[in-house]
């Protein structure tokens, strides 16, 4: 399993079934670094970044993925980003990942990928921070959004 | 033209830009993507704002100058003066060089802070001590206007990645009034005392990413809180592992 693997894997989960944006994809696959044991080649490296750890990386790969049809670039009205949802390809692209993970034995690592998803799709964004930096403070240092007491 | 602006905040200066330039007469113009802020020379940042052969040939003289940012600031405005006026006189471009600005940025190590100058074609050189703007006149009244809305911060106070994302701000919000002759992607700069930078466009997405998250935070302090996702009403057909 390659790291832009789980980030579609991530994707293709219950739990956002109208797409998530690129932030919850950035904390989800940073948490999924931290708490599996995968090999380093199939985790995006992190950088401590204004809000937080940020990997160049996921947007490359968030952009490969729409390129080939295997996600879908929502705008979100009133907003200036973009939700990245699934589609049909995207959850038969999911079935055969899992399957993989499975021959791999790396069902734990997926069973805790699931996990996340269903953890950052139900935050709101203040609370998702809140989550990632009080877990990992060491990457809140450049972050320029003030904690809550 | 274009829009160009710079910040000086606690430890730094941000040099920023659209990238559109504009060719043509109004109404029949052809717009395209241009660099508008780099390093011409090592230790200085460069905007520009207006003709591109002139802003071009000035990059170009300044490049083949011997100028260091170690030099004495006046030293430095006075040589980049005469830069400018150089090529006011020459022939090839002398009727186009009226329309071009210029900010330049550097660190300065004899003072141990940052500089920005505002440079004009007219011969004007001023000091930036906060926010800088050129450009397009209707480009430059939008900027000062999103600034406006932000006069509750002070850019003495913010640290360089801080003012990184309030200008971010103020320039794509003055893209978006969609002034005719300024468009594109921001393009961004920065000097402190660790050296000269230019954003790269991951890093870009994820400045865009905090601005987003920050007008985010502010919606939900108006208006209260968006709906997380798992909350839509759209049937979910994700996969899921197995037990």
């Amino acid at each position: 399993m390659t790291r832009r693997d789980w980030l579609l894997l991530f994707a293709a989960y219950e739990g956002a079934p109208d797409g998530l944006d690129p932030i919850r994809f950035q904390k989800g696959l940073f948490l999924f670094a931290r708490r599996t044991r995968v090999p380093v080649r199939s985790k995006y490296t992190f950088k401590p970044y204004d809000y937080g750890p940020m990997s160049p990386g996921i947007y490359s790969d968030l952009d490969g993925l729409v390129d080939k049809g295997l996600l879908e670039r929502v705008p979100v009205p009133g907003k200036r980003w973009s939700r990245y949802k699934p589609s049909k390809v995207t959850f038969r692209e999911g079935q055969r990942l899992l399957k993989r993970a499975e021959e791999e034995k790396l069902l734990d690592a997926a069973r805790e990928l699931f996990k996340i998803k269903q953890d950052v799709s139900s935050l709101r964004f203040n609370e998702l921070l809140e989550r990632v930096y009080a877990e990992h403070p060491e990457f809140a240092v450049n972050s320029i959004f003030r904690r809550s007491a | 033209m274009t829009l160009i602006a710079a910040l000086r905040c606690r430890d730094g200066v941000i040099v920023g830009s659209d990238s559109q330039e504009t060719r043509g007469a109004r109404g029949r113009r052809i717009a395209r993507l241009a660099q508008k802020v780099y390093e011409p020379r090592p230790g200085f940042l460069l905007a520009w704002a207006g003709t591109q052969d002139v802003a071009q040939s000035f990059g170009l003289h300044l490049r083949d100058e011997e100028l260091s940012p170690s030099a004495d600031r006046l030293d430095i405005k006075a040589r980049l003066h005469a830069i400018l006026m150089e090529l006011r006189v020459d022939p090839s471009i002398e009727g186009r060089s009226d329309h071009v600005e210029f900010l330049v940025a550097w660190w300065s190590r004899r003072e141990h802070k940052p500089i920005a100058l505002h440079l004009l074609s007219g011969g004007a050189g001023e000091w930036v001590e906060s926010w800088a703007l050129g450009g397009m006149a209707l480009g430059v009244e939008s900027a000062s206007f999103a600034i406006g809305t932000m006069r509750y911060i002070n850019p003495a106070d913010l640290a360089l990645e801080q003012a990184k994302v309030v200008a971010l701000k103020v320039l794509r919000d003055a893209i978006e009034t969609s002034v005719e002759g300024i468009g594109g992607r921001v393009q961004m700069g920065t000097v402190q005392e660790s050296g000269l930078q230019i954003v790269k466009p991951a890093d870009m997405r994820g400045l865009h990413d905090t601005v987003d998250l920050w007008e985010a935070q502010c919606a939900e302090l108006l208006l209260g809180t968006d709906e997380p996702p798992s909350t839509s009403d759209t049937p979910d057909r994700g996969v899921r592992p197995p037990n």
